[in-house]
């Protein structure tokens, strides 16, 4: 920052230049980048303001040539079609009862093994930690050969707990939370324990409140994990008693019948649960991923 | 992170117990959801149940083929079918999973293309038909030979139908086309695809499944896929050069439209029924939904008629007893009735089958407003063989849908495709 | 909140001074706290892994019993397999373009998305929104918008008279078409992760260097990435980790077509395990995998040093 002061910087050249003052010209840098960005943003939006429009159209129409916006009427009826020619709500109900699930126990079992590795001494503590982090980097599908035998071997082949329980003791949420609590000054638990509060009241009555953006951050990333997994429900499940919702939409491409229209209505549907939970968490979500640097998926 | 920063306790205590508390409420409820619903493959339950295993895509399916499991209770009240279901595409993948899981259905669904591939799985049926009452001949002949593997049949068929063209009948008429019938040749059909692509619509849609190449191969030189002692056999010129023609088609005449996925076997049907192509090869089987999607009069025509004359493949489906059943007699006797006369009328009337009974054939026309179509499916059932293939044929059909793309679009050779298809049923 | 300035501590170092109490322990206390975690961990992670190393030294069939092969599976697909080699090349090709793209386009977007930017906080869902929708969706999406005939292809059409070029049929374009979909679906996590890391950039730092006389770019390149090269550090990795495992898309988008132009490692190993049912094999194809991954994680943390700047 300190180097090269003597070459005047662009910007300087240019300033005198300006036929508006800097502020008038700020003001209208600002605009054209909020207007570029608008238009970004519509670009970006294009598939999914597609998707919707679609999923009004008639069967025919979804491939017409050339492609227009909108078809001859908006068909609303398309949404209910979508949910008599599927079991769609159950599986959106399935899917949730998954999701719910899997996050539930994500949470407080990172949250205990977390509290573990951050606050307790205990033998061999270092090398078990090493040891989490160590499956970090095993992808999902290294296990899924395995885990299809062991869910054969319980009996568990299309049933809620097989689409749970294997992917809800991960080693993410334990690494991400004890992160978190190390960062948590001890000073705050002492007066606590001078009162007389075990572990189990330090962390759920101290550390947990403290830590719940690191808390909402793991149940957004969890949850959504759970909602859009395909390639293990793909080989799970047998029927639509255990079907999930990304599943589900596969369906309407079935032999017979190629429903898009429908398709499109059953994945506007789809996509409200997780929008929701992203904006009711999102002030959260943004501090939690600084907190926790996560992302890349 | 290089910038921790941890946020003021009263700002956290926003995501309180509170509402951590109603979360685990809305789980509890899920839970009692769960208990209800999954798991419900285990075997319990009076020695009268039986489960049918078979796919669907849609409620309406659904419905149908529940209707006929109640059948089986009908005609025999000690006996109850539970009805188990996948779509298309996942149902064969989970046939074998089930097996191996030692979870598999008493009663098991069964497409003749694949009979081969799922042989094992099967318990024979040919010494129990006597018991059952069921004479062979009551079956389309095609479909009832099928069905079997090694001279064993495995499945009694519900359905059946022969490969036909479907044509844009308003399109025709509005371009001053003879329409295409009995009796018409490849050279009309080339001739009417050139006039009918026009405008951004092309006159014909390629498949990329061999069922779409099959119809012309036999027509022309009267060979199929499968020689006669089981094996794979397309690297010959027959099918060169016609999978040639069908390639030219599309690049070099221009008159069929570019092939747009190499997992869209789908896709014909759609730009079909879209308009986008005025004309195509499908089954009986989307002739119901084409005319309903459809914003054109939608026809139906023999195989353009090659040097060998005009032929076809039928293909279709029954259902089986499953190796693992548990009582199969009581298995076969659900799967008699499955494919008896009530159902099959059924099945005819309401559009979810062509009947593979021949007595029950007229149920489909007349349940469907179809009696145009009797013409046009009685002389191709006539004039076709049994679509036979071998026991990898979805590793084989895999490998010919994405390099038939390749193949079509101009990207590589026929002969590459030949060779790599030939190559598959090698192994 | 300046309480909590420590940066992450490493475990053990906190409390060395009270070594009576290291001695001591909360050995039950850890085993209670651990247990309902750990087992499940044992059952479902550290176990399946081992045990599909295990099978990789088989030939393992769905039905019928499994017979030692020893490296039969892995000799099987370093010699002769076709396929495989075009699976990890079309796997690399993916990452070598995806991952790229994907920090460019998120980091670009968040500084753009600057403190100055109004209602900056529903520019940041909107582009987060497709990572939480189910990817079946999005691809079909994408097959009506890029299909011949379809939106990009008559939009072309019509603005600049010549077609587009048939995305999903082309062996040429597929690859192209599926990262295009990866990036439009995947690049809000990133984008949260460096618009969170730019608001944490102190602020001082940058007015001084603009009182230095440094321009936009340089303020940016000089001061602030160096701040924010923990975050992208991470975000490659995560990304990279990722990106190896690439299935979904193309699995709906082409069905790993045309030919095999999109067929990717995953892929293959779905298509080994569980539509040829040949376990051992598929178990093979992802230690293989595996190892690629563990690679290129060590190179990174190895590489980390000569440009992630964790003091501040």
């Amino acid at each position: 920052m300190t180097s090269d002061t003597r070459a005047p910087s662009p910007t300087l050249v240019r300033r005198p230049a300006a036929p508006v003052g800097p502020h008038g010209r700020h003001r209208l840098r600002r605009t054209v980048s909020q207007v570029l960005l608008t238009l970004v943003g519509l670009g970006f939006a294009m598939p999914l303001v597609w998707m919707v429009a679609s999923s009004l159209k008639s069967g025919g129409e979804v491939f017409s040539t050339p492609p227009k916006l909108l078809g001859d009427q908006l068909l609303f009826s398309n949404y209910t079609q979508a949910a008599d020619y599927l079991p769609f709500g159950r599986f959106m109900l399935n899917t949730l009862l998954v999701a719910v699930a899997g996050t539930l126990i994500t949470l407080v079992t990172s949250a205990m093994s977390a509290y573990a590795f951050a606050r307790l001494r205990f033998r061999f503590r270092e090398a078990v930690f090493l040891l989490y982090l160590g499956t970090l980097m095993v992808p999902q599908e290294v296990v899924v050969v395995p885990m299809f035998l062991i869910m054969k071997n319980l009996g568990w082949v299309n049933t809620f707990q097989a689409l749970i329980l294997p992917w809800a003791f991960t080693a993410f949420g334990t690494f991400l939370l004890r992160q978190f609590f190390l960062t948590i000054p001890t000073e705050l638990e002492e007066a606590a324990k001078i009162d007389g509060a075990g572990h189990w009241r330090i962390l759920t009555r101290v550390i947990a409140p403290i830590a719940a953006p690191a808390f909402a951050v793991l149940a957004v990333f969890t949850f959504i994990t759970y909602w859009n997994s395909f390639l293990w429900p793909l080989i799970i499940t047998n029927d639509t008693s255990t079907t999930t919702v990304p599943l589900g939409l596969n369906l309407f491409l079935g032999q017979n019948g190629q429903e898009w229209q429908l398709l499109m209505a059953a994945a506007t549907i789809s996509m409200a649960p997780t929008v929701l939970l992203v904006l009711v968490l999102q002030k959260y979500l943004v501090r939690g991923i600084a907190l926790s640097g996560l992302g890349g998926r | 992170m290089s910038h921790p920063r941890t946020p003021a306790p009263h700002q956290a205590a926003a995501l309180s117990r509170r509402s951590l508390l109603s979360y685990a409420g809305g789980a509890g409820a899920l839970a009692a959801l769960a208990a209800c619903g999954g798991g419900s493959q285990g075997s319990s339950g009076s020695d009268g149940d039986l489960t049918w295993f078979m796919w669907s895509g849609s409620t309406q399916e659904v419905d149908a083929w529940k209707h006929v499991a109640q059948m089986v209770t009908t005609a025999d009240s000690s006996t109850k079918v539970t009805f188990q279901t996948a779509s298309w595409n996942d149902y064969w993948t989970k046939l074998t999973s089930q097996a191996a899981s030692g979870a598999s259905a008493d009663v098991l669904s069964m497409q003749s293309l694949r009979a081969p591939q799922f042989a094992e799985l099967f318990v024979p049926l040919d010494d129990k038909l006597e018991s059952l009452g069921i004479a062979s001949d009551t079956f389309e002949s095609s479909i009832f030979d099928g069905l079997k593997v090694d001279g064993k049949l495995l499945a009694l068929p519900y359905d059946f139908g022969p490969f036909v063209i479907f044509y844009n009948k308003t399109a025709f008429q509005e371009a001053g086309l003879a329409l295409p019938a009995e009796g018409w040749t490849k050279d009309d059909f080339t001739a009417a695809a050139r006039k009918l692509t026009t405008g951004g619509k092309y006159g014909f849609f390629a498949n990329n499944t061999i069922d779409g190449a099959l119809p012309f191969v036999l027509s022309d030189y009267d060979v199929a896929a499968v020689d006669d002692s089981g094996k794979l056999d397309v690297d010959n010129d027959a099918w060169r050069s016609t999978l040639q023609w069908y390639a030219d088609l599309i690049t070099k005449e221009k008159v069929a439209a570019p092939l747009p996925s190499g997992n869209t076997s789908s896709a014909a049907t759609n730009q079909f029924q879209a308009g986008n192509a005025a004309m195509t090869l499908d089954g009986p089987w989307s002739l119901i939904n084409a005319k309903a999607t459809a914003k054109f009069e939608v026809g139906i025509a023999p195989v353009p008629t090659g040097m060998k004359g005009s032929k076809t493949w039928t293909a279709g489906s029954g259902f089986g007893v499953s190796t693992s059943a548990k009582d199969p007699d009581r298995a076969a006797k659900a799967v008699a009735v499955l494919t008896g006369v009530d159902a099959e009328k059924y099945l005819g009337q309401q559009g979810r089958a062509f009947p593979a009974r021949v007595s029950e054939q007229q149920s489909w026309y007349d349940g469907n407003d179809l009696g145009d179509a009797k013409t046009v499916m009685d002389y191709s059932i006539q004039n076709s063989v049994p679509y036979k293939t071998t026991a990898n044929w979805t590793q084989v059909n895999d490998t010919y849908s994405r390099y038939a793309v390749t193949a079509f679009n101009g990207d590589s050779t026929v002969d590459d495709l030949i060779q790599r298809v030939q190559a598959q049923g090698e192994k | 909140m300046a309480v909590a300035a420590a940066p992450v501590v490493p475990p053990g170092t906190k409390r060395r001074g009270t070594k009576e109490e290291v001695r001591r322990g909360d050995g039950k206390v850890a085993l209670g706290f651990l247990t309902p975690g750990a087992l499940g961990f044992l059952a479902f992670t550290l176990f399946p892994v081992i045990a599909s190393l295990v099978m990789s030294f088989f030939d393992w069939p769905v039905l019928g019993t499994p017979t030692f092969t020893g490296f039969g599976n892995y000799v099987e697909l370093f010699t002769t397999d076709d396929t495989f080699r075009t699976a990890i090349v079309n796997t690399l090709l993916f990452v070598v373009l995806y991952v790229p793209v994907n920090i460019v386009v998120s980091m670009g977007l968040a500084v753009w998305i600057s403190p100055r930017i109004k209602g900056r906080r529903y520019y940041r869902v909107l582009f987060f929104i497709p990572a939480v929708t189910p990817m079946v969706g999005n691809a079909v999406v994408f097959t009506l918008l890029l299909t011949p005939n379809g939106l990009v292809d008559s939009a072309m059409k019509s603005w600049f008279g010549v077609g587009a070029p048939n995305f999903l049929g082309s062996s040429a374009w597929a690859m192209p078409a599926v990262v295009l979909l990866s990036v439009w679906q995947g690049f809000g996590y990133n984008l949260l992760v460096f618009s969170a890391a730019l608001d944490a950039v102190p602020q001082h730092l940058v007015e001084a260097a603009e009182i230095d006389g440094a321009g936009a770019f340089r303020r940016f390149f000089n001061v602030v990435l160096p701040l924010l090269s923990p975050s992208i550090f991470f975000a490659t990795v995560l990304t990279l980790i990722s990106s190896f495992q690439v299935f979904t898309q193309s699995y709906v988008l082409t069905g790993g077509g045309p030919g095999n132009s999109t067929t990717t490692l995953v892929m293959y190993l779905y298509q080994s395990g569980f539509q040829f049912f040949r376990l051992g094999f598929a178990s093979a194809i992802a230690w293989v995998l595996f190892v690629f991954i563990m690679i290129i994680t060590a190179v990174q943390f190895i590489g980390q040093k000569r440009w992630v700047h964790y003091d501040q």
